[in-house]
């Protein structure tokens, strides 16, 4: 079973990353992987990917002590090395437990994972696994809870997630909706928790999520965590952000006749938008529920009162970017609606624009996160 | 009908052209269309494209007739011709809903017999053209494809000069699996043909077909394209749309009124801008169908392009309202309606309940497929 399941998974890596991945996995270790990779140059000169990986497999059971723990943290490295492969939801822990001090906060990641697996026993199966490594300072963490009846590796029922230490963010991949519930009750009463959040933010960039959800909690004792990480000091292993700035071309024989224009537009959007790289999103959608609102084209509409409901959606490699470019090219006009603008601080994919309902409800508006438009 | 011209079928000259060639011939070298302008109203006489007006004014002056004499159009109007579709015409209109087409253009067809031994013949050589391009080893990664029908496809044939359609069927077998399924399908066809290129003199040896739907893998549709190039001296060229074609789809297909599906418009963000690759925009149907109302006015029968400019101009501008974005600097890439999906690159599926308005899909079709038949 182990087996299978180790091939399943080193297949779906790239043939050189293999053994990177081995390096990193530590089951076996210095010489056994020489006299592996040894064997493996011996037989062909070519070797196929899921030859290689047939004998990976056979030498990591004649070893011994394969569990599926062991396996499923193989698993967590391949996927650390291919996180943007998968989508990722951002949702939000409430509620600390215990109190307020951080000497009562245990980060160690065995004794997390002892307590997910208390949590576990009470609401699944025995096959249920769970793995857990602290990788970059985060806390990887991989749930495999199989189908009773059904033989074989199911990919499709694992769980993984990433939980930023001491903040209340943490980042899902296949959570489904039958066993959502449970798993979040499971996890959240081992990191000492109440209640867990949808928060409404998706994408292929993990990091670029945890820093729009971060730059939201930073109170209390993350800030300090997140001071240090941003502090541009020497030591900081943070690459820097930095925008490149967009050069003038000082020709004498071209007259930019509206080079102030540019240079006033480049400036808002610096005010705007900041001056470092934005993170990225893939995808931003909004659903419009405003009331029709061309000048030139039938302008009687508008006064109908009757909602002309769209749904928009930007797509792209980095949408943020996208926004800032097209005011920059001349696509949008500057300065660009606060909608656009916002979705750092609001670290949300999807937002409604509504017309606000009345005056008693705005407050209930506000807290339910919606942006309202007048 | 509405506003044409009158038309006297008794004294009526062409111009006079070089014999040779076998299409008729114009002073810009094409069609006669309706300038600028489309007439709603019963289905003989609805939803034309517009075409260039400086061509139309001219044919206008000269008062040349169309090919089809106004006495024989008039005859049989459309509403009757609706009626009389039988239950088979019905299932042959819905057999094109739901499916992902790829539409070509043809150039007329030489030696094109209908009657049911000829019919045989083709269907044989296209059986035998596939198996010899399968021992060539074509297809490899599709499903072996075997057998192919060539036969007549009523139902699609509208106006008393439209052809029989006629329907392709390849039939084949996945790798694995022993069942026979059909893989492949094309159909040709021209609906309510309201100009048909050919000269009266060659019409015996050539038929036009304005239209070509083929669905099914790729290297199977490249087959069928050369043998229907080899067997009949034709030319098959894929057919694409432009974004103001596409506007003007969006439009025209919003004035049908079904409302089950929501208006998608696709926008493709120029390559400078990194980072943003596409915009969706799709507005709910009942919303736009309303605009529409507002745009149109009186029920007449005279339909424009300005009035389908206004449309799309008026949707876009309700985005730059709330966004500061410019739609009309970029280009359209694919259309979503209650009818139709329609894709720059030629890419077709039909959503209509109604069987009536898979007809006018299909007679845009032919409308844009004539106007882009260029003559020498």
């Amino acid at each position: 079973m182990e087996y299978n399941i180790l091939r399943n998974i080193l297949v779906k890596q790239k043939k050189e990353e293999v053994f990177q991945v081995l390096r990193r996995w530590n089951f076996l270790n210095g010489n056994e992987l020489l006299t592996l990779s040894d064997e493996v140059n011996a037989r062909t000169r070519s070797v196929g990917k899921s030859s290689l990986v047939s004998c990976v497999a056979e030498c990591c059971q004649d070893k011994g002590g394969l569990t599926m723990e062991v396996v499923g943290e193989l698993d967590l490295f391949c996927l650390h090395m291919n996180s943007t492969k998968k989508v990722w939801n951002v949702y939000q822990l409430k509620e600390k437990q215990g109190s307020s001090s951080s000497k009562n906060v245990n980060t160690l990641p065995a004794k997390i994972k002892t307590k997910l697996m208390k949590q576990m026993r009470i609401y699944f199966n025995k096959d249920c696994c769970v793995s857990l490594l602290m990788l970059d300072g985060l806390l990887w963490g991989r749930l495999y809870l199989p189908v009773k009846g059904r033989k074989g590796y199911q990919p499709t029922r694992c769980l993984y997630f990433i939980h930023y230490p001491l903040s209340p963010v943490i980042i899902f991949n296949g959570m489904k909706v039958s066993f959502g519930e449970f798993i979040s009750q499971c996890l959240v009463v081992a990191l000492g928790y109440k209640e867990l959040e949808d928060l409404d933010l998706t994408g292929h960039h993990y990091p670029s999520l945890a820093e729009l959800a971060l730059n939201k909690f930073s109170e209390g004792g993350y800030s300090k965590y997140q001071q240090i990480q941003s502090h541009r000091g020497p030591l900081n292993k943070v690459t820097s952000r930095k925008r490149k700035a967009p050069c003038f071309i000082e020709d004498e024989n071209i007259i930019d006749l509206n080079r102030a224009e540019k240079k006033r537009r480049l400036d808002v959007l610096e005010k705007k938008f900041g001056e470092y790289v934005m993170p990225t999103l893939e995808k931003v959608e909004f659903r419009v529920e405003l009331p029709y609102r061309s000048k030139e084209i039938v302008p009687e509409l508008s006064k109908d009162g009757e909602v002309f409901s769209c749904k928009v959606r930007f797509r792209g490699t980095s949408v943020l970017e996208g926004f800032r470019n097209l005011a920059t090219a001349g696509y949008a006009k500057v300065p660009l609606p606060k909608h656009l603008t916002c979705v750092t601080t609001r670290a949300k994919n999807k937002f409604l624009l509504m017309k606000p309902q009345n005056k008693e409800n705005k407050t209930q508006n506000a807290s339910q996160n919606r942006t309202v438009q007048r | 009908m509405t506003d044409r011209t009158v038309r006297t079928p008794a004294n009526v000259t062409y111009p006079d052209r070089s014999h040779g060639s076998a299409l008729r011939t114009f002073a810009m070298g094409t069609p006669f269309r309706t300038p600028d302008r489309r007439r709603f109203g019963p289905l003989g006489s609805s939803w034309r494209t517009p075409g260039r007006s400086e061509v139309l004014k001219r044919i206008d002056n000269q008062r040349i007739r169309t090919s089809t004499p106004r006495s024989r159009y008039t005859s049989k109007t459309a509403e009757e011709v609706l009626t009389e579709h039988t239950e088979v015409e019905q299932h042959n209109i819905k057999e094109l809903v739901g499916k992902v087409w790829h539409v070509f253009n043809l150039t007329p067809l030489y030696n094109f017999k209908e009657n049911k031994s000829d019919l045989q013949h083709y269907s044989r050589t296209l059986s035998s053209h596939i198996a010899a391009e399968c021992k060539r080893g074509v297809f490899v990664d599709t499903s072996e494809p075997g057998d192919a029908t060539v036969a007549l496809f009523s139902g699609l044939d509208v106006a008393a000069d439209d052809h029989k359609a006629v329907l392709i069927e390849i039939r084949g077998k996945a790798r694995n699996k022993n069942e026979d399924k059909v893989i492949s399908q094309a159909v040709l066809f021209s609906t309510d043909l309201e100009y048909n290129p050919l000269k009266a003199e060659i019409k015996e040896e050539f038929t036009y077909f304005a239209c070509m739907l083929i669905r099914g893998p790729e290297s199977v549709s490249q087959t069928l394209q050369n043998w229907i190039e080899v067997q009949f001296d034709c030319k098959v060229v894929k057919q694409t749309f432009t974004s103001h074609e596409l506007a003007f789809m969006a439009a025209m297909f919003t004035g049908f009124s079904e409302v089950h599906k929501p208006l998608e418009l696709v926008y493709k963000v120029p390559k400078e801008i990194e980072g943003l690759s596409h915009i969706d925009y799709s507005t709910n149907a009942s919303d736009c169908v309303r605009l529409w109302n507002k745009i149109r006015g009186t029920d007449s029968e005279i339909f424009t392009t300005e009035e389908a400019n206004k449309f799309i101009t008026g949707l876009e501008s309700h985005f730059f309202e709330i966004y500061s974005i410019k739609l009309n600097a970029m280009q359209l890439l694919t259309i979503g309606t209650s009818i139709a999906f329609v894709g720059q690159d030629g890419r077709l599926k039909v959503h209509a309940k109604s069987p009536e308005n898979v007809l006018k899909v299909c007679r845009h079709l032919t409308d844009v497929s004539v106007d882009r038949l260029t003559v020498c």
